[in-house]
């Protein structure tokens, strides 16, 4: 599997299981918990025959002794199809990543867009690791770019490939992604985009059964602008220029800091599983706080 | 090269600094940079303030500089002179009847070459060439000295000196006595705008002149107050006031044109006397006088309530002749009045006005003085010389203006 950058991150999160928060619908057989019943050797319960039942799955012993008629009953296990909603618009792009071969500097290597990356990455591979299907869905200028889920060995590395051909620019919003995505969503964005048709899609999404989770990435030169005189420009708004100097530098930080705090409790009065990251934070321990079940860790199976 | 008023080109580099430090301290648009959470940075002005370790728009700088400098440069009023001396005089040197042979001795000590030299009595002379020989030439005249012509004499021969001397400085030699100041005096020599040297000379022996009366009546009405100015004379000088009664002879025309004053003051005979206002020299009296008809012409001395001369003079020789038409009356002691007295005083005085006065305190002379740097040159020329150059550095101070408003709006364009 030719991976590129992301070898060291995805051998960092081996072995990282990301397990359903509820039952999953029936399906394949795979690694969650099913809300249907089987019949496999673990016993759950017993249910009255019913005609068109299986007469194969009557317990007979039972029926001998009782002279009654029951089903046994196993939990049933599913896959769980993941769907990774990356966003793409330039506001990803920050801090401005150097023109390769332009002989710049590499002092902002790491920007949002990378860090999103990396966790779409990291989180495919904890789902492929389950045997889920696993597709990625990027929010880019000219519209999603869509991998459908799937269970195959290459499609971490298609993920990877995928991602690395896109480049952040222009606005989409990342609401159409919800239509036709399985179970599980997890949103990579910086939430600058559409953010109340956003939480409206994912709402939808939770009433249906379905389960979604948010990666909020911020960027550190966004916490902490530098310190000289700048007329900051909106990368999405052109016409959005406003001067942050040491007189506003305090505003600035208040407003940013108290939107964060209005996103972050917005997410979670929707039920939605939400994380914000920093750009330079690790990203495996990122991904391990993800994929893990409250109270719990997502090694679990 | 010098300039007719050098604070001009303190004020323009003063300027000048005051715009490079502007151009330290700019107001201008802050580097653009994208930051998508834009939208939470308050919405403002997009220009900011900033200090900067060098100056900012240098080319826009060096315009306003060069044009400011141009500017004072071109007020300052820059003229060209040949090279003088540093430091030259005025050597104002009193003449008149107060003044004594002493004026002479000092004025010939402290005169140097490139001085000016300036007598004066009643009016003020320049003396253009031949100066040394005029200060050896000095003698006291006899007519009143005024300070306040000569500080006009002085400004004059002072503009001239400043054409090739840096500053001037005036020195005024003169008794300073009490008539030769007037109420002009000190407003003038509050205008030389330097350091002013008085060398007091010794004053002329002053006081009342001694009169004559040519009377043949010992009761005559004069008798009294010719007797009291007589007590008071210090000159002694007999004769120098002499008093008629009735038609003047040959030896009083001779006297007076030896230099007495020769008073004509006939009696009032059948003129009826009738109460009259009689003012002279700031003496009034108010008394039944007879009116005499005067010759017309001559010098007013005294005037009559209604404005009409109540007494004239008129030059004879080295003296004057001087008609007094106020008669006595033959009876009573308006003569004896002390009114009288102030009057006749006026009316009896040596020819040519007033009494030589008293040399004046030294805290008046002290006024006449004053230390401190000479007057400069450009102080002495302000405002009576122009400067060929002004105009064209105004010109050219003009044109860089002009031409720091199409650099700053490049300048502008380009930041946009």
């Amino acid at each position: 599997m030719a991976v590129g950058p992301y070898g060291a991150l995805l051998e960092s999160v081996r072995g990282v299981k990301w397990p359903a928060r509820r039952a999953v619908l029936g399906g394949a057989p795979g690694a969650h918990l099913a809300r249907t019943r089987g019949v496999a050797s673990e016993f759950a319960e017993y249910r009255p025959y019913r005609q068109g039942d299986d007469p194969r799955r009557l317990d007979w012993k039972l029926l001998a002794r009782s002279d009654r008629a029951f089903i046994r009953l196993a939990p049933d296990r599913a896959v769980l199809g993941t769907l990774i909603v990356v966003d793409a618009s330039a506001s990803m792009n920050f801090p401005v990543e150097p023109v390769r071969g332009s002989g710049a500097p590499e002092k902002s290597a790491r920007t949002k867009w990378r860090a999103a990356k990396e966790i779409a990455v990291a989180c495919s591979a904890a789902a492929h690791a389950g045997n889920d299907p696993v597709g990625l869905t990027i929010a880019a200028r000219d519209g999603l770019v869509r991998l459908a889920p799937r269970t195959r060995r290459s499609v971490v590395a298609e993920i990877a490939r995928t991602l690395d051909a896109t480049e952040p620019s222009g606005s989409w919003s990342l609401a159409s992604a919800f239509v036709g995505a399985p179970a599980r969503v997890l949103i990579v964005t910086d939430c600058l985009g559409d953010l109340d048709g956003l939480r409206r899609a994912a709402r939808s999404h939770l009433v249906a059964g379905g389960e979604v989770l948010v990666v909020h990435v911020v960027s550190r030169g966004e916490l902490d602008p530098p310190p000289d005189a700048i007329l900051a420009i909106d990368p999405e708004d052109a016409q959005l220029s406003r001067p942050l100097t040491a007189a506003t530098r305090g505003t600035y930080r208040a407003s940013f800091d108290a939107w964060r705090g209005d996103v972050a409790r917005g997410w979670r009065d929707d039920g939605v599983s939400y994380h914000q990251v920093v750009d330079d934070d690790p990203i495996d321990v990122l991904v391990r706080r993800v994929v893990a079940l409250p109270g719990g860790t997502g090694v679990r199976a | 090269m010098s300039f007719l008023a050098p604070a001009w080109i303190g004020a323009a580099v003063a300027a000048a600094l005051g715009a490079v430090l502007l151009h330290l301290i700019t107001t201008q648009r802050p580097p653009a940079s994208v930051l998508p959470t834009a939208r939470f940075v308050p919405a403002g002005d997009a220009r900011a303030s900033s200090r900067a370790a060098r100056p900012a728009d240098l080319p826009l700088l060096a315009l306003r500089c060069v044009a400011l400098l141009l500017l004072g440069a071109a007020f300052a009023g820059p003229v060209t002179r040949p090279g003088g001396t540093s430091l030259a005089r005025v050597i104002v040197a009193d003449r008149s009847r107060g003044a004594q042979g002493d004026v002479r001795d000092s004025a010939r000590t402290l005169f140097q070459n490139g001085d000016a030299l300036v007598l004066f009595d009643s009016a003020a002379s320049v003396v253009t060439s031949g100066a040394a020989d005029s200060i050896g030439a000095l003698t006291s005249g006899r007519a009143r000295g005024s300070l306040s012509a000569a500080l006009v004499g002085a400004r004059r021969a002072a503009r001239e000196l400043a054409q090739r001397a840096d500053s001037v400085e005036l020195v005024v030699v003169s008794p300073l006595t009490g008539d030769e100041l007037d109420a002009a005096s000190a407003g003038m020599f509050a205008n030389w705008p330097g350091r002013a040297r008085l060398v007091r000379s010794a004053a002329a022996r002053h006081g009342s002149p001694a009169v004559t009366l040519v009377s043949d009546d010992a009761d005559d009405a004069l008798r009294p107050v010719v007797a009291a100015l007589n007590a008071e004379s210090a000159r002694g000088a007999a004769g120098a006031v002499r008093i008629v009664r009735a038609a003047a002879s040959a030896a009083d025309s001779a006297a007076a044109r030896a230099g007495a004053a020769l008073v004509v003051w006939p009696r009032a005979g059948a003129a009826p006397a009738t109460a009259q206002g009689l003012l002279a020299a700031g003496a009034t009296m108010v008394a039944p006088l007879a009116r005499i008809s005067l010759p017309a012409g001559g010098a007013i001395v005294a005037r009559w309530a209604d404005g009409a001369p109540a007494a004239a003079e008129w030059p004879l020789g080295a003296g004057c002749v001087r008609m007094i038409g106020a008669g006595l009356p033959a009876a009573g002691d308006i003569s004896l009045q002390p009114a009288f007295f102030s009057v006749a005083r006026a009316l009896l005085a040596e020819c040519s006005g007033a009494a030589m006065g008293a040399p004046a305190a030294d805290s008046v002379a002290k006024s006449f003085a004053r230390p401190g740097p000479a007057a400069t040159a450009a102080a002495l020329r302000s405002g009576e010389e122009n400067s060929p150059l002004a105009p064209w550095l105004f010109g050219a101070a003009l044109l860089l203006l002009v031409g720091e408003l199409f650099v700053r709006r490049g300048a502008a364009e380009a930041a946009a």
